[in-house]
């Protein structure tokens, strides 16, 4: 079968092609799901975030129209689930949900070094803003470009390129002060 | 290209954004300014740093909790495609069934009475005229315990439900009447307070109604609802009526538009 496009995939799960939205799970949930990770720090609720965002997109699958990247109407409905994420429950990034996180990771003593010091990242990127952390996160690890972000936010390329700026400077600070130099 | 150019340029340059001019400019002057040559090196640091975080894998929980629920949605939009009508029909029912109990029931009952005036109707004629009178004055009982219990409801569409059921009712109550005059005197919205003027219109030949709506005139503020009452006062054609809009023309709070309709109203060119 010739590879459909996302917008292709997506039109026929509309039009009532269920299985289709199999394809674009095998494709985005573990983008979604770091970009979740990134955001709370902890991986139960991300997944929890994950499913609903796939739930929300089967549910409201009448509602696509295809104008625009199929990306960039999914990572609306993840910004939103995020949002009423942070409504309903607290902000705080727990530490030990980040140490639990990180104590999965392979741990040869090479490694070692390597993990405190995605540790130390995981604990600044906490510390960040929300909307610091959610524009770093789209663009630095899901690869969106700024135009994209600016249309998933609803705020202006401006905005989006100096919160990109200033959440870099916050994280550098934050990770001098913490001790942890990891920026080399 | 200055400093700050150089710093707004510092996200393009760190997503490959830049156009090959662009670029030129940023080197351009990077060349010849150490302390932007530091900031971005500073920058760029963090942005290489922050990619060396690993993508991190779900656990398979999420994999086999998507797939049931791909299947129940399929399930349900088979069985939607085998049956499609009840679910209309049970949505189109949903629009109209009163979210209220009390009002449900007697909603219920009303229906009920219907069904068998129908029914008989239908069978023959009434066997007695009695029995069918006795039918009809239940009917209207019910039409007024919806329009009263809507009328007390907490949301304004419900109110404006009760004072348009309102309609179907023949000879009011006391109980009645006086619960449409309350909400025409002490609505807090002005669009129920206009529905109660129409339905208050209805029974203007009961002197206690003349009564309230000139009341009602001096006290109201919306000048929606003051034109509504001054054209049902000058239909009204009581003496009553005529001077309390009299005594409301002269007051000082009337807008210039609402006196000016009053006054047309009463030397009868409206």
């Amino acid at each position: 079968m010739r590879e459909m496009t996302d917008h292709q995939l997506m039109s026929a799960v509309r039009d009532g092609d269920l299985d289709k939205l199999g394809y674009l799970f095998e494709k985005y949930h573990k983008q979604l799901y770091n970009y979740f990770l990134r955001q709370l720090g902890d991986p139960q609720s991300s997944e929890d975030i994950v499913q609903e965002v796939f739930l929300k997109m089967l549910k409201y699958r009448h509602t696509y129209r295809g104008e625009g990247r199929f990306t960039t109407w999914m990572y609306s409905i993840a910004h939103n689930a995020r949002i009423d994420h942070f409504k309903k429950t607290s902000r705080y990034v727990a530490t030990d949900e980040i140490d639990r996180l990180l104590s999965t990771a392979p741990s040869p003593e090479e490694a070692f070094e390597k993990s405190s010091r995605h540790e130390a990242l995981y604990k600044a990127l906490s510390r960040l803003s929300d909307d610091k952390r959610e524009v770093l996160v789209l663009s630095r690890f899901q690869n969106l470009k700024y135009e994209e972000i600016s249309r998933i936010l609803g705020c202006p390329v401006g905005t989006i390129k100096a919160r990109v700026f200033h959440a870099l400077n916050d994280l550098r600070r934050f990770l001098y002060k913490s001790g942890g130099e990891v920026t080399r | 290209m200055t400093c700050k150019d150089l710093q707004d340029s510092i996200p393009d340059y760190l997503a490959g954004a830049l156009s090959s001019d662009e670029l030129g400019h940023f080197h351009g002057h990077l060349a010849e300014c150490e302390s932007c040559r530091m900031e971005l090196e500073q920058t760029q640091s963090m942005w290489r740093t922050l990619g060396e975080l690993p993508d991190e894998e779900p656990s398979p929980r999420l994999r086999s909790h998507f797939y049931s629920l791909l299947e129940e949605e399929k399930r349900r939009v088979a069985k939607e495609l085998r049956d499609p009508w009840p679910r209309r029909l049970e949505a189109w029912l949903n629009s109209w069934w009163p979210r209220r109990p009390a009002v449900q029931m007697a909603m219920t009952a009303a229906l009920l009475i219907v069904g068998v005036i129908v029914g008989r109707g239908i069978q023959s004629a009434p066997e007695t005229d009695v029995e069918f009178q006795q039918l009809q004055t239940e009917v209207q009982q019910m039409h007024e315990m919806v329009s009263l219990s809507l009328l007390n409801g907490n949301s304004s569409s419900d109110r404006l439900r009760g004072v348009n059921w309102t309609s179907r009712v023949d000879q009011p109550s006391a109980d009645l009447l006086e619960s449409l005059m309350n909400t025409l005197d002490s609505d807090p919205n002005e669009n129920v307070r206009m529905a109660a003027v129409d339905a208050l219109g209805r029974f203007s030949d009961q002197p206690v109604v003349v009564d309230v709506l000139t009341g009602s005139l001096s006290r109201e503020t919306s000048p929606m609802v003051q034109i509504a009452l001054i054209d049902l006062l000058i239909a009204v054609q009581e003496k009553k009526a005529l001077e309390a809009l009299r005594d409301f023309v002269e007051m000082q709070s009337v807008v210039p538009e609402v006196r000016a309709h009053a006054e047309k109203g009463m030397s009868g060119t409206l």
